[in-house]
């Protein structure tokens, strides 16, 4: 059966010592820093740009693959709640 | 993943839809660093899932994994090895693969010849995270963290 945990906005809440939930700001705060950390450009403009059709052709190529990952990482930004 | 790693993940949600949710490490972006038996912290991990909350019709839900990306590294961030499976993104690839990093060096002395793997998209079946970490602690000499590993790796196999 699933739990449902509380989660309060721009809290980190802990359901029990081995599950955590991210409040969907953290989540978009940590995507954000993410990108920047890799690719030197917000969040925001990363999805942009991968809508836009930019990353498509080489996020799967050797030495690029980090824009791969960052893709994954999309719905960490898109979250309601 | 606590067999070898002490950074937690994180997942983007718990609700059905059809929309994919993300199973990662947190922070997001950073590699959980690995220990090898020499004691040194020499490869890293990165791992995201994408997953969907499903219902069977019943009253029961259930977790349906719908794409993978595997990543073990050098601690200096340089990929050694890949497995990917992202049949809903752009790539016309969309089939379980594996990339791995390096040249070989191929053919005869007057006619020699650079293969680069890392492009190369090679079919693998599906992996779990359980094979991937069983791939490192047997292969790369990684330390597992709890005496148990075995079973609990057996045990998330199903």
């Amino acid at each position: 059966m699933v739990s449902v945990p509380t989660v309060a906005d721009g809290v980190l809440i802990k359901e029990d010592e081995d599950d955590l939930f991210l409040a969907p700001e953290e989540g978009r705060r940590m995507f954000d820093a993410a990108v920047r950390d890799r690719m030197g450009i917000s969040g925001e403009e990363f999805i942009r740009r991968w809508e836009a059709g930019e990353y498509w052709e080489i996020s799967d190529r050797e030495g690029f693959r980090h824009i791969g990952d960052l893709i994954m990482l999309i719905p960490l930004a898109r979250q309601d709640g | 993943m606590a067999c070898v790693a002490t950074q937690p993940l994180q997942v983007t949600g718990y609700r059905l839809g059809i929309e994919p949710h993300t199973l990662a490490f947190i922070p997001p972006g950073r590699p959980a660093l690995l220990r090898t038996e020499n004691g040194a912290m020499d490869f890293a991990l990165t791992i995201e899932e994408s997953y969907l909350v499903v219902q069977d019709g019943s009253s029961a839900f259930d977790v349906q994994r719908v794409g993978y990306r595997y990543t073990l590294l050098h601690r200096t961030g340089q990929e050694i090895i890949a497995y990917h499976w992202h049949p809903a993104g752009v790539s016309s690839v969309t089939h379980p693969h594996v990339h791995v990093s390096g040249t070989n060096r191929v053919g005869s002395p007057d006619q020699p010849r650079s293969i680069t793997l890392g492009d190369k998209h090679i079919t693998t079946g599906f992996v779990s995270l359980a094979d991937i970490v069983l791939l490192i602690i047997v292969e790369f000499g990684v330390t597992p963290r709890r005496p148990d590993w075995r079973s609990v790796l057996e045990a998330a196999a199903g």
